[in-house]
């Protein structure tokens, strides 16, 4: 009963790190993963890098999954030009893109066209404040620089995550320089990029969501051909806690 | 009967019965609680109910009821229920044990059946037996052939009202032969009928409904004429089968009067009490735990108000609506209402606190939704039996046969709408594969997105997603269709006692519910009081289902659930019953000071 009209939406998967572990157990654990995603979880040095990078392995293959009806051990992934992981085979045309900080991981996936997402804490350290003030373009300068200082270090998040899940969609990752491309809002409350590096009318194609899953955390998602209201967001919680179903 | 005449009729009676934490009132929760305790048959309640009329909505008019419309009787009942589980079930069990006279008696038996009740007279319904439970044709009780009549012999067992009640309508063997044809249906008045053949058997001690009759009766040569039979011999199974559809589509009231209760007082907890500087309902894992509970009962609601229609708007399909809402709503509901005793804490284990007393009784009561009338395993056989033509028509109908059922669902769930003239008769036992629900809901996704589209922000953005939540659960169908055919191939013969087909038959009744709750909305949207229509409250129906499946998925954040909570509040504190109809309740004139002890 699909109706052929509906448009691709763009599905936001969020994945608190509290519950990795309940979520872990009930697909099996490492049981998903390939030799070197093992040899790498290993690799990481803290529980909690572990648990992130297990938790995202994870979750991207549940996202895929959902969104294909392909078992979720059926997924293996290559690396893209400037390194972004891609599923393959590809037959359903799906994108995906992870991201993760302390508290959350997120995974946003697509059909046929690009996406990326960034997750962070909220408000910025002051740090960081000063760091990506540096870094940002003159526009995006003044924009914080106007901006009330109790608000400035949320802002300056805000900018920070929407910049990184625009390039990760573009798949260039972080080689090129924050500055070279710069985020307005609309008068209207749209979020816009303006990148002169891309051809006449390349930037209206982007659609940017921003959203606070929580007190702690910013997220954004970047969407090639997006729309309002296209962001299909799952929260997923710990199994082991939520009742489970009788069917 | 309209909409505002039923809301009129059951603030009539809302305001004859009074607040129930009035001790002063006809219906307090002291006295009911009182009656529970002591092992108390209600007289009191039953006869005052009786005078008000109550039991008349469910009887026909043709003979001196009152009845048009099914719904109404049922809704009446839930203000009952929402007091008293006890009472309800008194009440409800005289009114089913009339319909065999409704489908098959002559209209003097009917006529004659209806007086005694409004004169005060109370029936009960003697099917069950207790050594063959829910296996109806091995039933033992007989009657043999005699001049002018028949001789009764035989025990019926576990009957509600079997003792208090003058009258039993019995379901008795009259074929030589054992099969379907071989059963009949009489009417035994006690009174009539010599002493010595006769004998009550001892009142049951309950779990829950501890005031409730719960008896049986053992006959030995009990002689009935000949006009005691209702309709022809050999009808008895097909009219037994009937009258327990009305009794599967009806009972769940009481699991929702319940859950209506026990989340009613759950609130004056968390609304009064403070921790941490906030009330509870502000604490957002409470918050959350409120507003899915409040999201169940709509979702049982909306449930209901189809299957209770269809009772008049599609009578031929009601082996599918009475099982499907038999089966789901007492189970849904038992795990919403241990959802809310986490959330009420240690007081609902008290049975005597002044104000939250009520609440262990209904946590009781509630259960007897899932047992009496076909158990949860019966109902979900007989959706079972024909799972394979429910989903080949939910999936392939072509497109007249939608547009039909499209037509129909406007009425189903078109809370406003003219029903049909209840004719029980017309009821089937098998539906041939239609489930108008399932076959309207792709007409209703189109007229949730339009209506979306009307929408602006947030409430449109809802809607939408709403619809393709609701979309993807529906478009299992397929799915379900080839687990059922892979099953049907690997099983061969015990495909239809299987397990497996219990599971598929149980993932059939969520999307028969998805497919309710997107109907009820689009279909009566425009007649439903503020603060409903709620986009944000159809999304975590919705949700609610979905975890049925998708146990550790949410699909609202927490500014649904904000929006879900302002709507639930704003019916507790105007006192509104907790569902689509929203009645208006007995104002609240006890002080609420028991509730912050
Ligand atoms: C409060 C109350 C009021 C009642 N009022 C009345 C009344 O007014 N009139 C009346 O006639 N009866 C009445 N009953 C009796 C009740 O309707 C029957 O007892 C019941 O429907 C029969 O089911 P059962 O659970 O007793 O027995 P059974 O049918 O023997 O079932 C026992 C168990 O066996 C299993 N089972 C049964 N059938 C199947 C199957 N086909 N496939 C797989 N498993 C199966 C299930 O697990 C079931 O729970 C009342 C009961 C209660 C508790």
């Amino acid at each position: 009963m699909t109706s052929p009209t509906r448009p691709d939406p763009t599905s936001l998967w969020l994945l608190p790190e509290q519950a990795v572990d309940g979520f872990a157990a009930a697909l099996g654990g490492t049981r998903l993963l390939t030799a070197d995603e093992r040899a790498r979880l290993e690799r990481r040095l803290t529980p909690g890098a572990r648990r992130r990078y297990l938790g995202a392995r994870l979750l991207c293959r549940y996202a895929l999954s959902a969104r294909t009806g392909r078992p979720p051990d059926r997924w293996r992934f290559r690396l893209g030009e400037h390194g972004r992981p891609e599923p393959e085979p590809d037959e359903e045309g799906v994108r995906f893109n992870l991201s993760h900080t302390e508290g959350l991981i997120a995974c946003v996936v697509t059909q046929g066209r690009g996406c990326g997402v960034d997750v962070g804490p909220t408000p910025s350290t002051a740090e960081l404040v000063t760091h990506l003030g540096r870094r940002l373009a003159p526009a995006e300068r003044a924009e914080l620089a106007a901006t009330a200082s109790g608000a400035r270090a949320a802002r300056a998040s805000e900018l920070w995550v929407l910049k990184e899940a625009y390039l990760k969609a573009r798949g260039t990752g972080l080689c090129r320089s924050l500055g070279g491309f710069s985020f307005l809002t609309t008068a209207v409350g749209r979020i816009a990029v303006h990148d002169p590096e891309q051809p006449a009318g390349a930037d209206a194609r982007w659609w940017f969501d921003l959203l606070h899953p929580g007190p702690q955390h910013v997220l954004a998602v970047a969407t090639e051909d997006g729309r309002p209201g296209a962001l299909r967001r799952t929260d997923l919680s710990d199994l082991s806690l939520s009742d489970i179903s009788y069917v | 009967m309209s909409k505002a005449d039923l809301t009129a009729l059951a603030a009539q009676l809302e305001e004859y019965l009074g607040d129930p934490h009035d001790a002063g009132s006809r219906m307090s929760f002291t006295r009911v609680l009182d009656h529970d305790e002591h092992e108390e048959y209600p007289y009191a309640f039953v006869s005052q109910l009786r005078r008000w009329g109550v039991h008349e909505y469910s009887l026909p008019a043709e003979q001196g009821g009152r009845a048009g419309n099914v719904e109404t009787g049922f809704n009446l009942m839930r203000l009952v229920g929402r007091r008293d589980a006890t009472t309800a079930t008194a009440l409800v069990i005289t009114n089913l044990s009339f319909m065999p006279l409704w489908i098959a008696g002559s209209d003097e038996q009917k006529r004659s059946a209806v007086e005694d009740m409004k004169r005060g007279g109370g029936l009960s319904w003697g099917l069950s037996e207790r050594d063959h439970g829910s296996d109806l044709l091995a039933n033992e009780m007989v009657a043999e052939k005699t001049d002018g009549g028949y001789l009764l012999t035989g025990e019926k067992w576990l009957i509600g009202n079997a003792t208090v009640a003058d009258t039993m309508v019995v379901f008795a063997r009259t074929g030589k032969r054992n099969g379907p044809a071989a059963y009949s249906i009489f009417i035994v008045d006690k009174r009539q009928i010599p002493a010595i053949t006769a004998e009550e058997l001892p009142v049951e001690k309950l779990h829950g409904l501890r005031a409730l009759d719960l008896s049986g009766l053992r006959l030995k040569g009990a002689f009935v004429p000949d006009s005691a039979r209702v309709g022809a011999e050999g009808q008895g199974l097909e009219i037994a089968l009937k009258s327990t559809q009305l009794a599967r589509t009806v009972i769940s009231s009481l699991a929702m009067s319940a859950v209506d209760t026990g989340l009613r007082l759950t609130l004056d907890f968390t609304e009064g009490r403070v921790l941490l500087g906030t009330a509870v309902s502000d604490v957002p894992y409470s918050r959350r735990q409120l507003t899915e509970a409040f999201a169940d009962l709509m979702v049982a609601d909306a449930v209901s108000l189809g299957a209770v229609r269809s009772l008049q708007a599609a009578p031929e399909q009601l082996s599918v609506w009475s099982s499907v809402v038999k089966y789901l709503l007492p189970t849904l509901l038992e795990k919403t209402m241990s959802q809310l005793n986490m959330v009420l804490g240690a007081r609902f284990f008290l049975r005597d606190h002044p104000h939250y007393g009520p609440y262990q009784k209904m946590l009781r009561d509630l259960l007897v939704a899932n047992i009496a009338d076909g158990n949860t395993v019966v109902n979900l056989r007989n959706l079972g039996q024909q799972l394979d033509g429910l989903l080949a028509s939910a999936g392939g109908a072509a497109p007249a046969v939608r547009e039909a059922a499209a037509e129909r669902a406007a009425t189903l769930f078109g809370m406003d709408r003219e029903l049909p003239v209840y004719e029980p008769w017309k009821q089937e036992l098998f539906s041939r594969g239609q489930d108008d629900a399932m076959l309207a809901a792709p007409d209703g996704l189109s007229r949730l997105r339009a209506l979306a589209e009307e929408a602006k922000g947030t409430e449109r953005d809802r809607l939408l997603r709403a619809a393709d939540e609701a979309e993807e659960l529906l478009d299992r169908v397929g799915p379900l269709t080839d687990r059922a055919a892979e099953l049907k191939a690997e099983l061969g013969r015990e495909y239809a006692q299987s397990a497996e087909l219990f599971e598929l038959s149980k993932e059939y009744c969520l999307l028969h519910a998805t497919a309710a709750c997107v109907l009820t909305y689009v279909h009566s949207h425009g007649v439903l009081d503020d603060p409903l229509p709620s986009g944000a409250l159809l999304l975590l129906q919705i949700e609610r289902l979905r975890r049925h499946l998708y146990p550790h998925e949410s699909v609202t954040d927490p500014s649904v659930i904000d929006e879900v909570m302002r709507v639930l509040r704003h019916l507790h504190r105007e006192n509104r019953l907790f569902s689509h109809w929203q009645f208006p309740l007995a104002e609240r004139v006890a002080d609420l000071t028991a509730a912050r002890l």
